[in-house]
């Protein structure tokens, strides 16, 4: 089933530059090239706004393509997404939707690891079988602190296997094809080696923490 | 033992059972003598997390949230027992878990250090803590608690926890004081 209409939602706090953002953007662009309608929403801003919220789960249940993009937030996804998805299940088994909707996602996070993403794509896969969606696959990556935002033309030859791997995706889900075994693995590697991305990490608050005036206090324990 | 409950049983379609299993949790731990800090999630008001790391680089160990979330983490900080009650949605954390468990940032520190081959962020707090997960279903949904498990085995993992106890209870359980006995013993004993 061809995808025409797709709602990529953004979970992410902020409004403007976010990885998950700068990731789903791209997907979307290759689903946009392949002829598809692509409607971008921030979750976070209509988060506590009960109609617009209403709103977007209406947006939701007429749609070909649902895609989400988040980051990895305490092993899970964030909690407005987990309220959202609740709120959307309970409003797929009392009202008519599209049929053969189907569900696809983007999780990255600030750990290394690909793999520390994997339980928030279970729970995406259990959300779309228990609230009858296709479920057309999620993509993982570890490392996200190196994209921090930026358009992922500007991100350089580092993230080069990973915009493939995103076409590739694209090329896929436009098709209402889930996305292939090969492609979710290529998004998945590690852009640099272990170590590197942690130094660089770290290094990086430490810096922000001299800017903030808080180098001193970083192991402070309030509670104690 | 220090003890912080966390009951996410949802304000929306709230579950008997959820409070049921309150009660029983609350009376074990009473029964050892541990002190207890209960958290009724629904009623307590828990923005979402802001992601702006503030938490670890403008104000160290405190969000830059003051509401309840803030005096949740001022239990968690010293618990050596982490206990979750949640209704098991899609595999995971219901929502009014998450809220809290989204904002429990403050409890560890930004950087990154590997331990045991992953990386995960050191904790800024001596103690270690035991999790003991309890998870509902309104139905046996083998699918969805081996996600749950899998979910509080990481859990467990990244907050570096010395014992980990899950139980999963669907349905109406006439064994479930027992059940819940059996989950607490194991976290005693190791």
């Amino acid at each position: 089933m061809e995808t025409k209409k797709t709602l990529l939602l953004v979970a992410t706090p902020g409004n403007g530059k976010s990885t998950s953002l700068a990731l789903g953007s791209w997907l979307g662009r290759g689903l946009e090239a392949r002829g598809g309608s692509v409607e971008t929403r921030l979750l976070y801003p209509v988060f506590g706004e009960e109609e617009r919220r209403r709103e977007l789960l209406d947006l939701a249940m007429n749609v070909d393509l649902l895609l989400l993009a988040f980051p990895l937030y305490i092993d899970h996804l964030p909690a407005p997404l987990v309220l959202f998805l609740e709120e959307l299940h309970t409003r797929r088994q009392e009202a008519a939707a599209t049929p053969g909707a189907a569900v696809a996602a983007i999780v990255n996070c600030g750990f290394p690891e690909t793999m520390q993403c994997q339980v928030a794509a279970d729970i995406v896969r259990r959300f779309a079988e228990t609230s009858g969606f296709r479920s057309l696959g999620c993509l993982i990556m570890g490392m996200g602190g190196f994209v921090s935002g930026r358009a992922l033309d500007r991100t350089g030859r580092l993230m080069r296997g990973q915009r493939q791997a995103l076409e590739e995706a694209a090329a896929a889900l436009a098709e209402g094809k889930e996305i292939p075994a090969a492609v979710l693995e290529r998004f998945g590697r590690p852009l640099m080696p272990r170590w590197l991305y942690t130094l660089f990490v770290n290094h990086h608050f430490k810096r922000t923490a001299r800017r903030c005036g808080a180098s001193a206090h970083l192991a402070d324990r309030p509670f104690a | 033992m220090n003890t912080i409950l966390l009951n996410g049983n949802p304000a929306v379609r709230r579950l008997p059972l959820a409070d049921r299993t309150r009660d029983l949790l609350a009376a074990d731990f009473a029964a050892r003598q541990w002190r207890v800090a209960i958290h009724e999630l629904a009623t307590m008001t828990i923005g979402p997390c802001l992601g702006c790391f503030g938490c670890w680089l403008k104000t160290p160990g405190r969000c830059v949230i003051r509401d309840d979330g803030d005096r949740m983490i001022g239990d968690l900080a010293g618990a050596e027992l982490l206990a979750l009650l949640t209704p098991i949605t899609f595999g995971g954390y219901g929502y009014d878990l998450k809220k809290a468990m989204d904002r429990c940032i403050p409890i560890v520190m930004p950087f990154m250090k590997t331990r045991d081959g992953e990386t995960h962020h050191p904790h800024r707090y001596p103690v270690r803590r035991r999790l003991l997960a309890v998870g509902l279903l309104p139905e046996p949904d083998p699918q969805s608690e081996a996600v749950f498990r899998r979910l509080v085995a990481r859990h467990a993992l990244n907050m570096a926890a010395t014992a980990i106890s899950v139980l999963v209870v669907d349905g109406a359980d006439e064994r479930l004081e027992a059940r819940i006995k059996s989950a607490v013993d194991t976290l005693e004993v190791t």
